[in-house]
C-alpha cells in the first residue's frame, strides 16, 4: 500500500478535512466534549474487542509483550529527555514534560493504524493492544523524576535556594504535594481506566454476549474514528500558529523523535516479539506516538514551570499529524522491508 | 426590608487539573463553599478552548468574610510561585444570609 493510498483511507481524509477546515476559518464548531465523548467510545470499543482476542491468546507472549512495553515506555523518555538537553533549546523542566509525552502513547494516532491496516486487508495479532494499555502511564512517572532531578540541578545552580517549591516538598499552607497522588494519577487517569477495565469486560465475558455487541463495537467503529478524527484535525491545525514560539529546532524534534521511536517499535515488534507485518507496524505506531490525552494534565499538574506551549505543540500540533499523514504508512513500509529482508 | 451585608467574592480562573488541589485548599481554609463554572477563553498562556481535558479551564466562585480573605489569598498565591496559571480577583459583594457562609464545609 502506497504513501497516497494511505491518504485515501475516510479516517485520515476526515482529519485532513478538519486540517482544512480550521485553516480556511470555517465557523464549523463540534459540541462541547464530543472529543472526550469520542475517545471514551473508542477506547471502549477497542479495550473489549481486544480483551476478547486476547482470552484466546498465548500468556507467555502477552507477558513478553507486556515488558517490552514498559521498556519502551520507561525508555523513549529518557532518550528523548537527553536529545533535547543535547539540542540546548529547551530548559530541563520543559525537557522533562516534552519528553514525558513521547513515552506515553496516542490512541489515536494507534486507532488510525489499525483504520490503514483494515483498510489494506494486513492482518495483525491482539498484543499491541495491552501494551497501548501498559504504556499510557510509565513515562509520566519518568517524566515526574526526571524533573525532581531537572530541580535539584536547578536548585545547585542557584547555590541551594529551591527551583520553585517542587513537585516533592510539601506546601507550605499544609497540602501535601508528594509523588504519590501524581503516581496514582497516573495509573488511575481515565484512558487506562477505560482501556484495562473493557478488555478484562472483553476477555471474561460470555462470547453470546460480545456478539451481540458487535453492531456498536465493530460496525459503527469506523465512523466514530472519522467523526474524533475530524475533530482532532481542527485541534492539531489550532496549533499550527504556535509553530512560531516553539521554534524550527522543537518542530524537527517533533518529527524526528516518532520516527526514532517507530524504528525502535518496528524493531522489536518484528525481531523480538516475532509479530507479523501488521502487528509489528502498530508497535512501531507505539514506538511513534506521543500522548495527547493523559500525559498533559499530568504534566500540568506535576511540572508547572513548564510551558504547555511547548509540549502540546509538539505532541498534538507536530507528531500527531506527521504520524497520522506520513509516520504510519511510513512504518507499515519499514516493517515490510525487515520481512523481506 | 431586608439586610445586607458586605463579603468578598473571590473568582479564580485555572486549569480543571488544579480543580482538586484547590478544594483541598478550600476545606483547610474553612470557607463555606465554591460554586464551579467551565470556561473557555484566550490569554497569555494561549488559548483553553474546552475540547481536551489539558485546555479546559474552570472558574471557581468563593464568597467569603473579609477575616478569611488574606489567607486564601496566600495560600493561592503559593499555587502561583510554583508555576500555575492561575487568575484571581475579587468583588465586593452584599449578602442577605451571612449565617450561609460562616459555617465551614464537612
Amino acid at each position: 500500500m502506497s504513501s497516497l493510498s494511505n491518504l485515501l483511507v475516510p479516517a485520515v481524509l476526515f482529519f485532513a478535512l478538519g486540517v482544512i477546515a480550521r485553516l480556511i476559518k470555517s465557523d464549523l464548531r463540534f459540541p462541547p466534549d464530543l472529543a472526550k465523548v469520542l475517545s471514551i467510545y473508542l477506547l471502549m470499543s477497542i479495550g473489549l474487542h481486544g480483551g476478547y482476542e486476547l482470552a484466546k491468546a498465548d500468556l507467555g507472549t502477552a507477558v513478553n509483550s507486556i515488558f517490552w512495553a514498559l521498556l519502551l515506555g520507561f525508555g523513549l523518555p529518557i532518550v528523548g529527555y537527553l536529545a533535547l538537553l543535547v539540542t540546548r533549546k529547551v530548559n530541563p523542566l520543559d525537557a522533562a514534560a516534552i519528553s514525558a509525552h513521547y513515552g506515553s502513547v496516542s490512541a489515536g494516532t494507534f486507532l488510525t493504524a489499525i483504520a490503514f491496516l483494515d483498510s489494506s486487508g494486513v492482518q495483525y495479532e491482539s498484543y499491541p493492544l495491552i501494551m497501548l494499555a501498559v504504556m499510557e502511564s510509565p513515562a509520566i512517572i519518568v517524566g515526574l523524576l526526571l524533573a525532581a532531578m531537572a530541580r535539584k540541578q536547578l536548585s545547585a545552580a542557584n547555590n541551594g535556594v529551591p527551583a520553585n517549591a517542587g513537585i516533592a516538598d510539601r506546601d507550605n499552607d499544609g497540602s501535601s504535594n508528594k509523588f504519590g497522588p501524581l503516581l496514582r494519577e497516573a495509573f488511575t487517569n481515565g484512558s487506562v481506566v477505560v482501556l484495562i477495565g473493557s478488555m478484562v469486560i472483553g476477555a471474561i465475558s460470555q462470547p453470546s454476549g460480545i456478539e451481540k455487541l458487535k453492531p456498536f463495537i465493530d460496525e459503527i467503529f469506523m465512523g466514530v474514528l472519522c467523526l474524533f478524527l475530524f475533530e482532532m484535525g481542527m485541534e492539531a491545525a489550532r496549533r499550527i500558529k504556535e509553530f512560531k514560539k516553539v521554534g524550527v529546532h522543537l518542530v524537527l524534534y517533533g518529527m524526528l523523535m516518532p520516527l526514532f521511536g517507530g524504528v525502535v517499535g518496528a524493531l522489536i515488534g518484528h525481531y523480538v516479539l516475532d509479530f507479523s507485518v501488521g502487528g509489528s507496524t502498530l508497535v512501531a505506531v507505539l514506538g511513534a506516538s506521543a500522548s495527547y490525552i493523559a500525559v498533559p494534565p499530568a504534566m500540568r499538574l506535576a511540572i508547572p514551570e513548564a510551558n504547555p506551549s511547548f509540549y502540546l505543540t509538539l505532541s498534538l500540533g507536530v507528531t500527531f499529524p506527521f504520524n497520522v499523514l506520513v509516520g504510519i504508512p511510513l512504518y507499515y513500509w519499514f516493517v515490510q522491508y525487515l520481512a523481506g529482508s | 426590608m431586608v439586610e445586607l451585608y458586605p463579603y468578598k467574592l473571590v473568582n479564580i480562573i485555572t486549569m480543571d487539573a488544579l480543580q482538586e488541589k484547590l478544594r483541598d485548599m478550600f476545606r483547610r481554609h474553612e470557607v463555606s463553599g465554591y460554586t464551579i463554572i467551565r470556561v473557555r477563553g484566550e490569554g497569555r498562556s494561549g488559548e483553553s478552548a474546552g475540547t481536551l481535558d489539558f485546555e479546559t479551564n474552570i472558574m471557581i466562585k468563593v464568597i467569603l468574610p473579609e477575616e478569611k480573605l488574606q489567607r486564601l489569598l496566600d495560600g493561592l498565591q503559593r499555587q502561583k510561585a510554583k508555576g500555575y496559571h492561575m487568575k484571581v480577583f475579587i468583588n465586593d459583594i452584599q449578602v442577605t444570609d451571612p449565617d450561609k457562609y460562616s459555617m465551614p464545609l464537612q
